[in-house]
């Protein structure tokens, strides 16, 4: 089963979602800038029809903490 | 083979990237987009050769006060400055605009700033919301008195904005992170109105908006209901069709000339025009020409175009008929159609939603044009008989099924009868019983014929009554709806008549005019079809008679 929040980063990022893991931050994908990081944004709130705050969007830095923070927000199968 | 692109470069005092694929949606097809660095739109207005990586072919501004003039805004706001110098320094940016579309020859699409939202609109601050929104609209006037005149398409971003609503089309948090003001919806629609807008650079505007009368300008048939019983006025449901008449007047002060394309006697007309002045909201002053006769409308609007000298796509014509509507798709591709339908509120909206013309601006010439058409339509005959009408009536594939009334129909066929006027031979009204007893009268023989098109039946709309005598039939009546006109069916009810009368052994077909004040298209209808004149307002025919068109197929009952 694929993972969707992987997918997710792989539509934003423009990259595979073979070469995406938990590990995946700015500081390792040249891709992941700012406007990757807005496009982001939009397509994990409509993936996962939650709203995200911007303290929230700050604390994803990479996609582990990303996944850390849906969870937090009650997000269920990721 | 390449194809050069189009390349279109986007001067914004934030982040575009969120328009850019809307833009590219709506923008013609081979455009592509290059980008200047963000919120540098002086910068950028002022070296367009080495602010994008290629050279534009076209220039989109996307840019609101707050984020090109903040400090100047903040101190506005916070300590009541003089707004001249910021008015100024806005005159100059609208300069540079006109500028760069002039001495680059670039087409230039550019927004019209939105009310700031440096201060939150608060209905309970209506002093604060009132002195923005005039402060608003000083220095949107002085940015568009600073581009001048050049080629540049205005795009309102304040219109949109409130077309959204303020909550629905800003988001702070994408603001304050990625400098992108604007929710993913919001932007969408942006950048699609922007496409929408460079797609238009250099494409013809039409003209002239050409519009039907009947159950069109106002409900119900004229010719029927006469000039008190049309639906027109300040109560449901006439003002639908005022609010539609105010939607032409909008569309004329933007540029469109409104001409009256109907199939009326024209004096009917005139007389609505007086009758109805209070609650019409449109006077003949509004209508640059008028084809007011039984002309088909394809002939009626190519003869418009002739005499404006414009082609055929400089029109939009309305109408509610959908055989008119198709005969002028056939006939006039280039002309650009729209329907009226009947609820009233699609009447009461459609004029003012109209995007044909929003583009449009009203020269000189044209304003001329508007004057030279009324001097010129009151000289003008009506125009020449349609070449191809028959074409359009063969792709019709009109049936007409003539009967013998029976008891059920008594009652329609008596309405027809008390309710015709345009073209009704002689205009005799009679009740139901006199109708009743018609239809069960030996000396006599009562017809109805039922229509259908492709489009559908119009149901019972023809009436004929003849009284037969051994060698003549005298046709006493013969009426037909104005919704089946310039069909063929009065000939088809009329060749059942001729073929009936040959059949019982009659040799000659009689008929008569009696004119009234509405029914003048039908004073020739019998020399049309090889009658003799045998007294005044008498014709009489030698059957047998062949009058039938071959578009018309007739079928009788046993």
């Amino acid at each position: 089963m694929s993972d969707r929040l992987l997918d997710v980063f792989s539509a934003g990022l423009k990259l595979p979602a073979s070469e995406l893991s938990d590990d995946t931050s700015p500081s390792n994908t040249s891709q992941w800038d700012s406007l990757a990081a807005m496009e982001m944004v939009v397509l994990i709130e409509d993936a996962f029809d939650v709203r995200l705050k911007t303290s929230e969007i700050m604390k994803m830095r990479s996609i582990g903490l990303a996944r850390t923070v849906l969870r937090g927000k009650g997000v269920e199968g990721i | 083979m390449t194809a050069k692109r189009t390349v279109i470069g986007i001067i914004a005092s934030f982040t575009p990237q969120p328009l850019v694929e809307p833009l590219l949606a709506a923008a013609p097809t081979g455009s592509e987009v290059s980008l200047a660095d963000f919120n540098q739109v002086h910068q950028s207005l002022l070296d367009v050769g080495s602010s994008f990586q290629r050279a534009p072919d076209q220039l989109v501004l996307v840019w609101r006060i707050e984020d090109v003039f903040g400090p100047a805004l903040t101190e506005w706001v916070v300590q009541d400055s003089d707004p001249t110098g910021l008015r100024e320094d806005v005159r100059e940016l609208g300069t540079l605009v006109g500028q760069v579309a002039r001495t680059h020859g670039i087409p230039v699409v550019a927004t019209i700033p939105p009310v700031p939202t440096f201060v939150w609109l608060d209905p309970l601050d209506a002093r604060s919301s009132v002195r923005l929104a005039v402060l608003h609209g000083q220095l949107v006037e002085a940015f568009v008195d600073g581009i001048g005149p050049a080629p540049v398409t205005l795009v309102d971003l304040a219109a949109l904005l409130r077309l959204h609503g303020t909550d629905r089309a800003y988001d702070s948090r994408n603001d304050l992170m990625y400098h992108q003001p604007f929710t993913r919806p919001f932007a969408t629609s942006l950048g699609t109105v922007l496409g929408e807008a460079l797609g238009a650079i250099g494409r013809a505007t039409p003209k002239v908006l050409a519009v039907d009368a009947d159950n069109t300008l106002w409900g119900g048939i004229l010719g029927e209901d006469g000039a008190d019983g049309v639906i027109v006025g300040d109560s449901f449901p006439g003002n639908a069709y005022r609010a539609f008449q105010q939607g032409l007047v909008y569309q004329a002060a933007h540029g469109a000339l409104i001409a009256l394309v109907s199939k009326n006697n024209a004096d009917d007309i005139d007389e609505v025009f007086q009758q109805r002045r209070g609650d019409l909201v449109i006077s003949p002053e509004h209508l640059a020409a008028r084809r007011v006769d039984w002309n088909s409308k394809a002939d009626n609007l190519r003869a418009l175009a002739d005499e404006l000298n414009l082609g055929v796509d400089s029109f939009v014509f309305m109408d509610d008929n959908d055989v008119e509507l198709d005969e002028v798709r056939q006939r006039l591709p280039g002309v650009q159609l729209v329907k009226v339908g009947e609820e009233p509120e699609d009447v009461a909206e459609i004029t003012r939603r109209l995007t044909q013309f929003r583009y449009a601006t009203v020269s000189a010439e044209d304003r001329g044009r508007t004057e030279m058409m009324h001097v010129e339509s009151g000289r003008r005959e009506a125009a020449a008989s349609a070449p191809s009408h028959a074409e359009f009536l063969a792709s019709l594939d009109i049936t007409v099924r003539v009967f013998a009334p029976g008891p059920a129909h008594v009652g329609r066929v008596t309405q027809l009868i008390n309710k015709t006027n345009q073209f009704n031979l002689t205009t005799i009204r009679r009740d139901d019983a006199e109708v009743a007893a018609l239809v069960a009268s030996d000396a006599h023989r009562v017809y109805a014929a039922e229509v259908s098109d492709r489009f559908g039946g119009y149901g019972l709309v023809a009436v004929a009554i003849v009284k037969c005598d051994a060698h003549a039939w005298e046709v006493e009546t013969l009426l037909m709806s104005c919704r089946v006109l310039r069909r063929g069916v009065e000939d088809a009810i009329l060749q059942c008549i001729a073929d009936d009368a040959s059949s019982a052994g009659a040799t000659t077909l009689r008929g008569s005019y009696l004119p009234t004040a509405k029914n003048s298209q039908v004073a020739t209808f019998y020399p049309e079809r090889g009658f003799v004149v045998t007294g005044q307002g008498l014709f009489e025919a030698a059957l047998p008679l062949s009058v039938l068109a071959k578009h018309v197929a007739v079928l009788r009952d046993a």
